[in-house]
């Protein structure tokens, strides 16, 4: 087991420092005139925006570039924003976008499970029936219609209809609710399908067929063995869709004007912000990473076909 | 819900009546307060009620990340507001825009305004976020500071270009600094260039609370630049605690404007709260200064009418909205700004077909004369389009001569200020004339034009076939309006001077237009807006020489050149206009350039009553909330003329005096 | 499955029986009766009168955007030099109003479905194509997982953007770019799917059937493996098309990538957005076309993916 974790660190490692390495590169092919706004551009002379540009570190030769951005990393240090948030520390501006994202998507992820699953699971059991019926137009339409018209169109009439209101208010709860509709709709959704579609599988297989010849009660099977195993695929993600909050939602914060972290990655990276597109990519990649790992040790404890016992034993 | 809704509404009465309280005592306490009295009093009565509630707080919106509170390093305008009320500089502006005593109780200059030297206030102290006066007093060493502060190439001072030049010694300290940086040598080590600054760079502090400014020429127009940002004071011994830091965060700043930080919630929310050790604090009628982040989906509008924001600029569609309701009571056009919109083309272009038009006279006459300005103003406002359109380079109404004269009124600059230059007929004319000097007799090939394809990635790539129609490159950034400009401006050209002469390529930058566009040399015609930063011509004049070419035209117009310089060395006043009319109208007469619009006018409600705050257009002065009386209802379109009118005759009887 | 049946032979007289004879050329029977999947799957599919209609729409959609630009002498992209005709509310005239600079958003509609459906059908036919020619390498070489999780994890973690961000600086903006864009950004996802897939299908209980029977490989592939994977590939191309639309949307929004004149569903609702609480009807039309298509493909989709598995057969 120990030997099995460890491998699949040092993949992890390789996979993040391999990720870090390529965005490293792909930004330092960037136009330097890119770090100047319009008015900077025309209005500058020469020598100020020779010394613009080496203030923010682009001037220096690429591997001096990487070996200081190493050095700071090992050091603790991410760094300072260049563009977007100038000279300001990336630490600070993230400790204070996460905790409004991690704290709405924390809800909205509750929220989506305890509405998805029993909406899942009741389809499940009614299979071509009202709920079923219902529960699939639903899917269908959040699942294929564009994101943003479903936000746009939840922020516009939903605040009419019940009076809420339309930008986000951390004082405020009453103004959580329409971002926290609007995040976890998707996730209902996809929390649905996934636990319709595995019980059915689920449901179809031999084991089940033949404990229900065997006469054993249905909620039996239902709690016993369907749910057990249909559960499995989906709490492999749930590690990863926990530490992905952290990188917040772009449209809704976006839309709701919540600080959190949700444009940053996009709107750094269209600013030629090198160093915080650098951390973020490395604070999502080792995220991700890490959820994946989790998720199979997650899986480990909840999939009944999987006992964590030693081989010698 | 309703609960909430009334809950909202006790407090904004309980506010209200907290308001009124403050206000009504207010002339009291401060019997000679300049303006307040003869404005409240004036402002009651088209309102109809004699008592009309005021609140004490004003609110408003941003859309753009605010980053960094550094007063030199601001992100761009919309910054200025939350400086120009932290931080005092050496003089501030009254409500008629005129410089009145602020930080300086008194100045004088030398005969050839070439010195300059300021009197401070004494025992001003510097305030940190809590409100508590800190150890630090404002003294003469602090101006001082705060230009050593700019002069350093690392702190990235927005606009240094502006200031750089005028005070003695500040350029080649700068250059000296850069060069080092850059490995060159330039026979100092950069700690002596440091050291040298004192004796270098012309500011000096003479005594604890004189600070003298000693400038590289005549410059009578230098009570402008004492209101930049770029003049204002800072702790050295403060500056030396926090380091990198200064500026980001409220505890790493201190103020000793009429407000400090009180709430700094990155991207979220901005509060200024009033500082009770203020010098002039009698004058500070609101207690609180909020900003509050929106998104784009938010129309503000409808957070005027809630009574959440104190102002509203109201877009085209917007307005078309409430057109017939209650609201249409309140709506008036706000003042034209001193930014001007310009058309400018490329004398460089890499398109052998322009490159071979532009030179032409009628050519550039042709297009500038097809271009409708009304038509493009009425994309922001369809309700009078003309009101925005200036078809003259530098602003009207900010700058007089010693006899009242609108520099824009000097000789012919008038005629271009008064009339629209757009003709379909005459371009044509223009256009016609321009080919038949362009091309060879058999009326379609260009003269001298290599025929090739044309390498504008990431913008475009086109074949230029020589012949007519010039293929004309108008480069664009890719925003909404933006391209509502391009598509129309494209069509005028194409309708107005026909297709057979005319092919406007339209091409949108996609992320960043400095990179795609300008950087790369890749259009042919382009526009841009350019503030205007002090109250004299050679503003905006002097950034059009050949050499310096803010529209990176890269045109060689030795004339004009040499009527810059020659009207850069006068400093009677109205010979200066004069010779700079003249310089302006060579411009204009040859196409090189052509302004159509001004920037920043819009429509808008308001519930600031008109006319409180300091006026003026440069500096920092203007963005003062100082003596703002904020009203709970709107301002009504009527309050807001007569007020106008009142103001406009007082300025104009304090002009005659 | 068939049920055993634990009838006693023993008790039967023998002479109820006689010896078969062995038939190459009956061979088949046994096998196959009649059955044709490519039938079956299509009996299935149309059997659901929710599919009829749907396919009926979207027929006469995609035909009405393949003529209209034929048949109609309104230009998308012409503006109105005066004022008076921005804005315009729905007339006979303009079927669906004009824009800010007095475009006819009805001509407007059609030209951006016919250049969104154009962009997602490239986007899905090189996509998918990439995605099955190396999912299918990557699935019947196991050696090369360790190369292809390598690539996969790292460019999954490397946010497109920066591609599309440098794409932009050295590409002109164009159609073609947006598709390189697009597939560049989607290909190693479709590829692991598909290795997946095609995992499940070399290691599912019928084809190690077919194998211990002696069936020969080709057969296996042709009768097995190759129209399970059409169906797979058809259902895929279905649901990547919506897909695409909603990334074209998306790029829109945040302003990356997409030729900003170009008239596509994508940017015309987010234009209309800007407008929206003043003229609904400049977001509204566009949007609901474009639901339409989004909707119906992927309910095709997923009715074909229904379809075409073979546990649902009769």
């Amino acid at each position: 087991m120990t030997r099995y974790l460890l491998s699949k660190l040092g993949q992890a490692i390789v996979t993040i420092v391999l990720v870090v390495l390529v965005v490293f590169t792909l930004l330092r092919f960037m136009p330097t005139a890119g770090y100047f706004t319009r008015e900077q551009y025309t209005t500058m002379s020469d020598a100020e925006k020779t010394a613009y540009l080496r203030n923010m570190g682009v001037l220096d030769p690429m591997p001096v570039q990487l070996k200081n951005f190493v050095v700071d990393l090992f050091h603790g240090d991410l760094g300072r924003s260049i563009t977007l948030y100038p000279n300001m520390q990336i630490a600070d501006v993230l400790g204070e976008k996460i905790q409004y994202s991690l704290l709405l998507n924390f809800i909205s992820w509750f929220v989506a499970a305890i509405i998805g699953m029993p909406l899942g699971l009741a389809m499940a059991k009614n299979k071509s029936g009202i709920v079923d019926g219902f529960g699939m137009v639903y899917i269908v339409l959040v699942r294929s219609i564009p994101s943003i018209i479903i936000h746009f169109f939840i922020q516009v009439y939903l605040s009419k209809l019940f009076n809420l209101p339309m930008l986000f208010y951390m004082e405020q709860p009453i103004s959580w609710i329409l971002p926290i509709v609007s995040m976890s709709i998707g996730s209902i959704a996809g929390y649905a399908t996934w636990l319709r579609r595995y019980i059915v599988d689920e449901e179809n297989k031999d084991y089940i067929k033949f404990a229900r010849v065997k006469g054993l009660p249905s909620n039996f099977i239902m709690w016993r063995h369907v749910f057990r195993n249909a559960i499995v695929p989906i709490a492999i993600n749930i590690p990863s869709d926990f530490l992905l909050m952290l990188s917040g939602s772009l449209i809704i914060e976006s839309l709701y004007a919540i600080p959190g972290t949700g444009g940053l990655l996009i709107k750094s990276i269209t600013a030629m912000d090198n160093p915080l597109v650098q951390a973020l990519v490395l604070l999502y990649g080792a995220l991700s990473v890490l959820g994946v790992f989790l998720g199979d040790i997650v899986v480990s404890f909840v999939d009944p076909r999987i006992k964590l016992v030693d081989a010698n034993n | 819900m309703k609960k909430i809704l009334a809950l909202l509404l006790a407090l904004v009465m309980l506010i209200g009546v907290l308001a009124g309280c403050t206000n009504q005592t207010q002339p009291n306490d401060d019997p000679d307060a300049t303006g307040d009295p003869s404005t409240t009093d004036s402002g009651n009565q088209p309102s109809g009620s004699p008592d009309v509630a005021y609140v004490n707080a004003y609110k408003s919106t941003f859309s753009e990340s605010i980053t960094s509170m550094n007063p030199y390093c601001t992100g761009g305008t919309s910054d200025y507001i939350f400086i120009a009320n932290i931080v005092d500089g050496l003089v501030e502006t009254d409500k008629y825009g005129t410089a009145v005593p602020c930080l300086a109780e008194s100045w004088e200059h030398n005969d050839d305004y070439s010195v300059w030297t300021f009197h401070l206030r004494p025992d001003v102290y510097w305030v940190d976020h809590n409100g508590e006066v800190t150890e630090y007093k404002v003294t003469a060493d602090d101006f001082v500071a705060g230009i050593r502060y700019i002069a350093e190439p690392t702190h990235n001072a927005s606009s240094f270009s502006t200031i750089s030049g005028v005070i003695a010694g500040l350029q080649e300290y700068y250059e000296n600094l850069v060069n080092i940086d850059d490995g060159q040598d330039v026979g100092m080590t950069r700690d002596e260039v440091l050291a040298s600054f004192d004796e270098t760079v012309g500011v000096k502090a003479l005594d604890e609370y004189t600070v003298e400014y000693t400038l590289t020429g005549p410059c009578p127009y230098f009570l402008s630049y004492a209101q930049l940002d770029l003049t204002l004071p800072v702790e050295q011994a403060f500056l030396d605690q926090v380091g990198e830091d200064y500026g980001l965060a409220m505890d790493k700043m201190l103020y000793n404007g009429g407000y400090y930080i009180s709430t700094w919630d990155l991207d979220k929310q901005f509060v200024l709260t009033k500082n009770e050790h203020y010098w002039d604090v009698d004058n500070i009628t609101l207690d609180t200064l909020q900003w509050e982040f929106i998104s784009d989906s938010i129309s503000t509008l409808e957070m005027f009418q809630r009574g959440n924001v104190t102002d509203v600029s109201l877009g085209s569609e917007e307005i078309a909205s409430i057109r017939g309701g209650e609201w249409e009571n309140y709506i008036y056009l706000s003042e034209k700004t001193v930014t001007t919109y310009w058309y400018s083309f490329n004398f460089a272009t890499k398109n052998p077909e322009m490159a071979a038009a532009v030179q032409n006279e009628n050519f550039r006459k042709a297009i500038f004369t097809a271009i409708d300005a009304v038509t493009l103003s009425a994309i922001w406002e369809p309700n009078d389009p003309e009101f925005f359109c200036r078809y003259t380079l530098l602003p009207e109404n900010c700058m007089f001569d010693e006899d009242g004269v609108d520099y824009t009124d000097y000789g012919r600059l008038k005629e271009y200020k008064e009339n629209n230059p757009f003709n379909a007929e005459t371009a044509k004319g223009y256009m016609e004339a321009a080919v038949a000097e362009l091309c060879e007799a058999d009326g379609v090939t260009l003269k001298g034009v290599t025929p090739g394809t044309v390498d504008m990635l990431p913008m475009t790539e086109f074949e230029a076939d020589g012949k007519l129609p010039i293929d004309i490159v108008y480069s664009s950034s890719n925003s909404d309006t933006e391209m509502k400009k391009a598509t129309l401006v494209k069509n005028m050209l194409e309708t107005y001077l026909g297709t057979e002469y005319v092919n406007v390529i339209l091409c949108y930058s996609n992320n960043n237009f400095t990179a795609e566009v300008l950087d790369l040399g890749n259009w042919d015609l382009y526009d841009n807006s350019y503030g205007f930063r002090y109250a004299d011509p050679s503003a905006n004049l002097n950034r059009c020489t050949s050499d310096f070419d803010i529209t990176d035209s890269s045109y060689q117009i030795p004339e004009f050149d040499a009527m810059i310089a020659a009207a850069d060395a006068t400093y009677d006043l109205s010979e200066r206009y004069a010779a700079y009319a003249e310089a302006e109208l060579y411009l204009l007469d040859h196409a090189y350039i052509k302004p159509y619009m001004t920037g920043g006018g819009s429509y808008k409600m308001t519930r600031l009553v008109p006319y409180t705050v300091p006026g003026g257009y440069f500096g920092l002065g203007r963005y003062k909330m100082k003596g703002a009386l904020i009203q709970e209802t709107p301002v009504t379109t009527e309050q807001h003329a007569q007020l106008k009118e009142q103001y406009d005759a007082e300025r104009a009887a304090l002009a005659n005096q | 499955m068939e049920t055993i049946k634990t009838t006693k032979a023993q008790d039967l007289p023998q002479d109820l029986f006689t010896r078969a004879d062995f038939h190459e050329e009956l061979l088949e029977d046994t096998g196959f009766s009649n059955y044709s999947y490519w039938r079956s799957t299509f009996r299935t599919f149309f059997k659901s009168t929710v599919v009829k209609v749907i396919l009926v729409i979207m027929l006469a959609l995609i035909a009405y955007t393949v003529i209209y630009p034929m048949i109609t002498d309104l230009d998308p992209y012409e503006v109105a030099l005066s004022p008076v005709e921005w804005n315009l509310p729905p007339s006979s005239e303009h079927l669906f109003g004009t824009d800010g600079v007095g475009r006819d958003i009805w001509a407007r509609v059609w030209f951006g479905t016919r250049t969104s459906f154009l962009l997602a059908i490239a986007v899905a036919f090189f996509q998918v194509g990439l995605g099955v020619i190396i999912g299918a390498i990557w699935g019947f070489y196991r050696k090369l997982d360790t190369l292809m999780f390598a690539i996969y994890n790292t460019l999954t973690n490397v946010p497109s953007t920066i591609y599309l961000v440098l794409i932009a600086y050295v590409m002109k903006p164009s159609i073609i770019t947006i598709i390189i864009a697009l597939v560049a950004t989607g290909w190693i996802s479709e590829a692991r799917w598909f290795r997946s897939r095609i995992l499940a299908l070399r290691e599912a209980d019928y084809n190690i059937a077919s194998v211990c029977l002696k069936t020969p490989p080709s057969r296996i592939i042709s009768r097995n493996v190759v129209p399970y994977l059409v169906s797979l590939i058809i259902m895929d191309v279905a649901l990547t098309i919506p897909s695409s639309i909603g990334s074209e949307v998306f790029l829109s929004f945040i302003g990356v990538g997409l030729p900003a004149d170009l008239c596509t569903l994508g940017n015309l609702v987010n234009q209309g957005r800007s407008a929206f609480l003043v003229y609904p009807y400049q977001m509204i039309f566009p949007t609901m076309i474009l639901c339409i298509i989004t909707v119906s493909f992927y309910i095709i989709g997923n009715k074909f993916a229904d379809a075409s598995d073979p546990r649902n057969h009769v």
